[in-house]
């Protein structure tokens, strides 16, 4: 009965009730919102690489390295030649090396070229290894693999063509039609840049540059210009003899032979190596070697560090933008109370008869309570849905120019405190009207 | 004889500042299952009187009981559960909370009494409807919508919904016409016989008094408070006029 006495008497004040609703939903909206996108982001960020012990680049900062090698943003100035991929692995501790190199894109994705030590190795989340859900890996340097979203967006199934485009604009003119890529698998969804990314062998990427960059030129040019007239009948080929690819366990789609997987040129310019250790232990006194090494200027990270430093870095703004979203809260909830404080004038008459009617003053008390109650949990319950509506359609667009990777649940753990804490915040407002009436419940006279 | 009295009030006191007491009564007897007339100018402490009798305030000294039941030693809640279930109250006016259906306040005064206590039988509110010639979809409508004589109508219907055994009411017919308060007041005893209740019925318009078992007069029981000296406000003007006068 209090909470139909509460409900017709918030309908009663609508408007004022309307607008106070309007205000603590914007509020709640932007508290939750701050708070998912802060717990998102870090994890989003510090799953995008695991299992990696350290990332070797040309000589630049650590966070620079990090977030081009790993999260495909901003740029190394400069390469570094394969041949140093060798030279790590000559290193006893060293178990597993992949070469990354970046800088091509095709229709706004990122291309990165690469061996299938990449598909072996390069691990996300929890240790979650990469995966192909379908399709295979490279066995002809002619052959591209699709993330998740990158193929889901552009529509590609296995066997279709793309074309590359030079730079990392999602607008490019110009463009490597000369040495086209067929997509031979699609990757599972990882959430992480990976899904954004189309993966070539860098011996494709080398033919993709082309005779312009590359002493080795010679026999990659040749052959595309050669294949390129029966570029459109090699699906039917079925030759076995490239089955010396490690993932030719995967090949219901068939190589095409006139693309190897040649060796490398120890010469052809890469990004950035991922290495993985036996040992990591070994770790730290690595990145010394390498950091201090006078012939080759490189740089050495340790991905887990410098993820952290760059949280270091964040977690200030993080900290003061939820800070100021929780005042913002705090200042609506003292705003509800407000409003609730100017209507009591009006309704000491009602007090009144409440009173009459043999209602104890702590009912009066708890009725502008769950009236308060009332208001906040309507406007949590539209903050949580155009929260979530919100995300839902910002979610591609996260993905793809930040690199944020954010779930529409909004149910975890620290929200759910969120939440209780704002109903908290709530009574300890409504305490000021609450007690008010309570008192005016007390004294109330009958007429 | 105390059993038999709906109030019985001894030697009792009562102020809201101790320097200027509002009521003292020696004695006040209402019979249970007669009518009284009392009257009382407003301001002459009458309000107090009826928070007393209701249990929304307590003496500093005296007792008073109700029903048998001494309630200013009952526990704060538990005069507000007695009232609740076995005093009907009807005021001047805003009795009935604007934003509710009728229907919701009536069962607003149902919600507050004691559960056991609530009339379980089905007829009670019809036959309450019809002897206060009100319609069953008013019971639809919203309180605000009322007129005023229907709005004390149903005032008078949610007061006894519970079968109280002491109706109080105070200046019920101030705002209605000299026709209306005619036919209000007939409606009042018919329902008073109905119900077996006693009833308090207080204003100061001696022309109502036709028909009350008896009329008393507040400045007869109460020793402190005149016509002239009223509200709390006042007595504090009187009492300073008068130590002016008498520094004089």
């Amino acid at each position: 009965m209090l909470f139909k006495v509460a409900l017709e008497s918030l309908k009663n004040r609508r408007s004022s009730v309307l607008l106070t609703i309007f205000a603590l939903t914007i509020s709640i909206s932007l508290l939750l919102t701050v708070e998912h996108i802060r717990q998102q982001a870090k994890v989003s960020f510090t799953r995008t690489v695991s299992g990696v012990d350290l990332i070797v680049g040309p000589r630049t900062g650590s966070l620079n390295l990090l977030l081009f090698s790993v999260y495909h943003k901003g740029s190394v100035g400069s390469s570094m030649e394969y041949s140093t991929r060798a030279l790590l692995s000559q290193n006893k501790n060293v178990e597993w090396t992949i070469p990354v190199s970046l800088g091509d894109t095709h229709r706004g994705f990122t291309v990165l070229g690469t061996t299938n030590d990449f598909f072996q190795h390069f691990q996300y989340g929890l240790n979650q290894p990469l995966q192909i859900v379908q399709g295979r890996a490279f066995a002809a340097s002619n052959e591209a693999v699709l993330g998740a979203t990158a193929a889901k967006k552009l529509g590609y199934r296995l066997l279709d063509g793309i074309v590359l485009s030079h730079g990392l604009g999602s607008v490019s003119f110009k463009q490597h039609t000369d040495f086209p890529f067929k997509v031979v698998g699609i990757l599972a969804a990882t959430g992480t840049p990976v899904d954004e990314t189309v993966h070539i062998p860098l011996q494709g990427l080398a033919a993709a540059h082309g005779a312009k960059n590359h002493t080795q030129k010679s026999s990659f040019t040749k052959n595309i210009h050669a294949d390129k007239h029966d570029h459109d009948d090699e699906h039917g080929h079925g030759h076995g003899e490239y089955h010396s690819s490690a993932e030719h366990q995967f090949s219901s789609i068939a190589p095409n032979p006139k693309y190897p997987l040649s060796q490398i040129s120890a010469t052809e310019p890469i990004s950035a190596i991922h290495v993985g250790l036996t040992n990591p232990v070994a770790v730290l006194s690595l990145q010394q070697k390498i950091n201090q090494n006078q012939e080759i200027p490189l740089s050495a990270i340790l991905p887990g560090i410098v993820l952290n430093e760059l949280w270091q870095l964040v977690s200030f703004i993080e900290h003061l933008l939820l800070g100021i979203a929780w005042l913002i809260v705090v200042s609506s909830c003292i705003g509800l109370a407000t409003m609730l404080l100017a209507s009591m004038r009006e309704r000491t008459k009602e007090i009144a008869i409440l009173r009459t009617l043999g209602a104890a003053p702590t009912r009066i008390f708890f009725l502008l309570q769950i009236e308060a109650l009332g208001i906040v949990l309507t406007a949590i319950l539209i903050s949580l849905m155009s929260v979530t509506g919100m995300l839902f359609l910002l979610q591609n667009w996260l993905a793809s120019t930040l690199g944020l990777y954010l779930t529409l649940n909004l149910f975890t753990l620290s929200t759910s405190l969120i939440l209780l804490g704002i109903l908290a915040v709530t009574c300890i407002c409504t305490l000021i009207p609450a007690i008010r009436g309570y008192q005016d419940a007390l004294t109330n006279r009958l007429q | 004889m105390d059993k038999l009295a709906a109030i019985h009030i001894q030697d009792c006191h009562f102020a809201y500042t101790p320097e200027s007491p509002i009521l003292h009564i020696p004695s006040f007897i209402v019979e249970a299952g007669t009518t009284v007339f009392l009257r009382g100018p407003s301001g002459s402490g009458k309000s107090t009187l009826l928070q007393l009798c209701t249990g929304m305030l307590i003496p500093q000294q005296g007792q008073i009981s109700i029903l048998g039941q001494t309630i200013s030693t009952l526990s704060a809640s538990a005069r507000d559960r007695f009232r609740a279930t076995h005093i009907g109250v009807v005021l001047q006016q805003f009795n009935l909370i604007d934003y509710l259906s009728v229907q919701d306040n009536i069962k607003l005064a149902q919600h507050f009494a004691k559960p056991e206590a609530l009339d379980k039988h089905p007829d009670y509110l019809d036959e309450l409807l019809k002897a206060l010639h009100l319609s069953q979809n008013i019971l639809q409508q919203k309180a605000n919508a009322l007129s005023v004589g229907q709005q004390q109508r149903v005032a008078i219907l949610r007061a006894l919904i519970n079968r109280p055994k002491l109706l109080i009411v105070d200046e019920p017919t101030s705002a209605l016409d000299e026709a209306a308060k005619t036919g209000f007041m007939e409606m009042l005893f018919r329902l008073q016989h109905l119900t077996d209740c006693t009833l308090l019925f207080v204003s100061h318009d001696m022309r109502l008094t036709q028909g009350f078992d008896q009329v008393i007069d507040l400045a007869d029981i109460n020793h402190i408070a005149t016509s002239s000296m009223s509200t709390a406000h006042t007595g504090i003007t009187t009492a300073k006029i008068k130590t002016a006068k008498g520094a004089q």
